[in-house]
C-alpha cells in the first residue's frame, strides 16, 4: 500500500461504513417545514418561452438578466480595480492622522478580503471558528429532539425514528467535544448522500452542510486535544467553494421551482424586502411583479453563491448573508428555523477569515501586470471583457436553458 | 538646490554618487512633509516609491495576525525606507508611520530604476542598507529568543537614545514623543511590562522621567547594565 493510499483509507472507511449504516434506513420526507401555500398562481408563460421576441424570452425575464449581467460584471469590475480604489481612498485619509488612517484601511481590508490586523476581528474571527466548527452539533441535537433529520424538512419516520435520533444524538456529542473529527465528517457526507433518497431537489437545498464536512474531514484524527480557532487556506477555500456552489445552485433551484418560493414570500410577506432583489427587478413590468420578484431573488443568490465561490468580495457577501440568514430566523420564520444557525456560521467563518484568496486572481495577477508595464488600455481592456464575459457566461445560458422546462409536475 | 544635493550626499545609498548623479538624484526627488503620527504606507499595499528622511522621525512596524504590533526600527534623518520593494517590486513588507513632523524625498519606482540603470552605483549603496537591516533583524531574533524582557527594554531605550536622543546636561533626553507604547512595541512586550521595567532602571538610577521626557544620566551606565542583563 502506498503512503498516499494509507492516508486516505481512514477517510474512506468511516465513510462507507457510514454509507452502509444509513442506506438501509428508511425515512420520509413530507414537505417543506415552511410554509409555502401560493395565495395565487404564478403565470407560468413568464417562464416559458415568449415566441416573438429577442431569446425567445419575457422581456421582463431579459431585463433581469441584463440587470444580473450587469450588476455582476459591476462588481467583477471593482474587484479587478480594487487597489486602486483602496490607494486614493488612503490617500484621501492621509491627512486625518494614524488613527483615522488605521481604521479606514481595516476597513478597506475587510471589504476587499485582505488581512485585517486588529485584535478584535482575531478575536472574533476565533470565536467564529468553534461556533462554526459546534453549530452542527446543537442544529443536530434539536432535529433528534423534534423527530427530523438534520432540518425539520425531513421528518423522520417511525419506524426508524429510535435509530436515527440516537445516531443523530452520537455524531452531536462527537462533534461537540471535537471527537473523531474526519469520522463527523465523513457522516456528514454520508448524511448528505442519504438525503438524495428524498431527490436531487433535497439534496442540494443541504449542499451547504458540506461545507463543514470539508473541514472535518481535514482535522487530525486526534482533533479531542487540539484547540482549533483557526480555519487554514486550504479549508476556508473550500468552505468558500462548498458555500458558494450550495448557493449557486439553490439560487437556479429558485427560479426553477418558482412556484415554492413565491409560496413561502405568500406567506412570509416580510422577506420580499431585500436591497438586491429591488435593484435586479429595475424596470421590469409591474403586471409581473411576483414572478419578477421570484427570479430577482433567485438571481440574488446566483450572484452570491458566485461571488462566494470566486472569492470576490467573499468577507462582505458572506457578512451580508449571515445578516440575512439571521434575519430570517428571527424575525421572518422564527424559532423553527434555528438550524439557520449554521448558515450563519459558516458565513461568519469566511467573513471573519484572514486567509482568503480569491479564484480571480490570476486573471487580476495579468490585469496588473499589463497596468505595470505602463500599458494601461490593454489593462482596461482585459478587465473589462473579463468581467463581461464572465457575467454573461454566469447569467444567460442558464437562464434561457430554464424557458425550455415545464415546471407543472412539480406542483 | 545645492542645499538639497549635500543633504542628499550624507545619505548612505548616495555617498558613492558623483556631483552630476547628485544633480540628478535632486531633479526627480520630490519633498513631501507629513504630519507627525500619519501613516506613510501600510504592510501589503502596493509599492510605488522609496524615501529619504531629510528631517523627523518615525517608525518601522510589522503587525501581526492578532493585531500585535513589533517595532522593527526607528528612522531620523539620512535614513532611507522603501527600497527594497524598489528592487522585487512587491508589497510593502511592513508599515511605516511618523512619530514626529517629518521632511521626506520621495523617488518614484520609475525613476529609481531609471536612475539606477545609469548609475549602478547606487544599486551598491541600496544592498548595503539591505544588509545592514538584515544584521539589525538577525540580533533582534538572537534578542527575542535569549534575552528576556527586561533586556530587550533596555535595550530598546538605548536604541532611541542613540538614534534619536539629544545631549542635554542631565543627560541623554529622548522627548515624549516616543512614549511606552513605542517601546513596548520594539521590544515586544506590554505596555504594562515596560512601565513595570521603567520603574525598576528607575529605582537602579539608569533612567528617569523628566517633564514627560525619558533621561538617561549615564549613557554608558546602562550599556553596563545591559552586558550584566546579557550575561545572566
Amino acid at each position: 500500500m502506498t503512503g498516499a493510499l494509507r492516508r486516505k483509507a481512514p477517510y474512506l472507511v468511516p465513510f462507507f461504513a457510514a454509507l452502509a449504516l444509513l442506506l438501509p434506513a428508511l425515512a420520509i420526507a413530507h414537505e417543506r417545514f415552511v410554509r409555502h401555500q401560493l395565495k395565487q398562481p404564478l403565470r407560468d408563460e413568464f417562464f416559458r418561452r415568449y415566441p416573438g421576441h429577442f431569446l425567445g424570452m419575457h422581456p421582463s425575464m431579459l431585463r433581469l438578466g441584463v440587470n444580473a449581467t450587469l450588476v455582476l460584471a459591476g462588481f467583477i469590475f471593482l474587484w479587478f480595480v480594487r487597489k486602486p480604489i483602496d490607494e486614493a481612498i488612503e490617500r484621501l485619509v492621509a491627512v486625518a492622522g494614524a488613527r483615522v488612517q488605521r481604521i479606514v484601511h481595516e476597513l478597506t481590508c475587510f471589504v476587499t478580503d485582505r488581512p485585517v490586523l486588529n485584535r478584535v476581528f482575531h478575536a472574533i474571527g476565533e470565536w467564529v471558528v468553534v461556533l462554526f466548527l459546534r453549530v452542527p452539533g446543537l442544529v443536530l441535537m434539536y432535529s433528534a429532539a423534534n423527530n427530523s433529520l438534520v432540518m425539520p424538512s425531513y421528518p423522520l419516520d417511525p419506524k426508524t425514528e429510535f435509530f436515527f435520533k440516537m445516531a443523530q444524538a452520537v455524531l452531536a456529542v462527537l462533534i461537540l467535544t471535537q471527537t473523531l473529527l474526519p469520522l463527523c465528517g465523513a457522516l456528514v457526507v454520508g448524511t448528505w448522500i442519504y438525503l438524495n433518497r428524498w431527490g436531487w431537489m433535497v439534496a442540494a437545498d443541504a449542499l451547504p452542510i458540506l461545507s463543514v464536512a470539508v473541514v472535518y474531514l481535514t482535522s487530525p484524527w486526534e482533533s479531542h486535544k487540539l484547540t482549533i480557532t483557526g480555519l487554514s487556506e486550504f479549508q476556508i477555500r473550500w468552505v468558500r467553494l462548498t458555500l458558494g456552489f450550495g448557493f449557486f445552485v439553490l439560487g437556479w433551484l429558485k427560479i426553477y421551482n418558482h412556484d415554492l418560493v413565491a409560496g413561502v414570500a405568500d406567506q412570509y410577506p416580510s422577506v420580499r424586502g431585500d436591497l438586491l432583489v429591488k435593484l435586479l427587478a429595475f424596470g421590469t413590468d409591474p403586471a409581473f411583479s411576483r414572478e419578477c420578484w421570484v427570479v430577482s431573488f433567485g438571481l440574488a443568490e446566483v450572484l452570491s453563491g458566485f461571488m462566494l465561490m470566486t472569492g470576490t468580495f467573499s468577507r462582505v457577501w458572506g457578512a451580508i448573508m449571515a445578516v440575512v440568514f439571521t434575519k430570517l430566523m428571527l424575525v421572518d420564520f422564527g424559532w423553527n428555523e434555528i438550524p439557520h444557525l449554521f448558515p450563519i456560521g459558516a458565513l461568519a467563518a469566511i467573513a471573519f477569515s484572514n486567509r482568503l484568496k480569491g479564484e480571480l486572481d490570476p486573471i487580476v495577477a495579468r490585469a496588473e501586470r499589463a497596468g505595470f508595464h505602463g500599458n494601461r488600455l490593454r489593462q482596461v481592456a482585459i478587465i473589462g471583457a473579463t468581467a463581461i464575459g464572465l457575467a454573461v457566461v454566469l447569467i444567460f445560458p442558464s437562464l434561457f436553458a430554464l424557458t425550455f422546462f415545464d415546471r407543472t409536475h412539480l406542483r | 538646490m545645492s542645499e538639497l544635493i549635500k543633504g542628499l550626499a550624507s545619505v548612505r545609498i548616495f555617498q558613492h554618487l558623483a556631483q552630476e548623479d547628485l544633480k540628478k538624484v535632486a531633479k526627480i526627488a520630490k519633498p513631501k512633509t507629513v504630519a507627525a503620527h500619519t501613516v506613510v504606507f501600510f504592510e501589503g499595499n502596493r509599492a510605488d516609491a522609496f524615501f529619504i528622511v531629510v528631517s523627523g522621525s518615525l517608525k518601522v512596524y510589522q503587525t501581526a495576525r492578532d493585531g500585535r504590533v513589533k517595532v522593527l526600527s526607528t528612522m531620523g534623518p539620512g535614513e532611507t525606507f522603501g527600497e527594497l520593494a524598489m528592487l522585487d517590486g512587491q508589497a510593502r513588507s511592513a508599515s511605516v508611520e511618523t512619530i514626529a513632523l517629518s521632511e521626506l524625498l520621495v523617488i518614484s519606482r520609475k525613476d529609481f530604476r531609471d536612475l539606477a540603470t545609469a548609475t549602478p552605483g547606487i544599486l551598491w549603496g541600496v544592498l548595503e542598507g539591505v544588509c545592514a537591516r538584515l544584521r539589525a533583524q538577525n540580533d533582534s531574533e538572537l534578542e527575542a529568543a535569549f534575552h528576556g524582557t527586561q533586556y530587550r527594554v533596555a535595550k530598546a531605550i538605548l536604541k532611541l537614545a542613540e538614534k534619536h536622543g539629544t545631549k542635554t546636561a542631565t543627560g541623554m533626553r529622548v522627548t515624549s514623543t516616543f512614549g511606552v507604547k513605542d517601546i513596548a512595541e520594539m521590544a515586544a512586550t506590554t505596555v504594562e511590562r515596560v512601565e513595570r521595567i521603567l520603574e525598576k532602571l528607575e529605582d537602579d538610577g539608569l533612567t528617569h522621567i523628566d517633564d514627560g521626557d525619558l533621561v538617561i544620566p549615564d549613557l554608558s551606565a546602562l550599556k553596563r547594565a545591559l552586558d550584566y542583563m546579557g550575561s545572566s
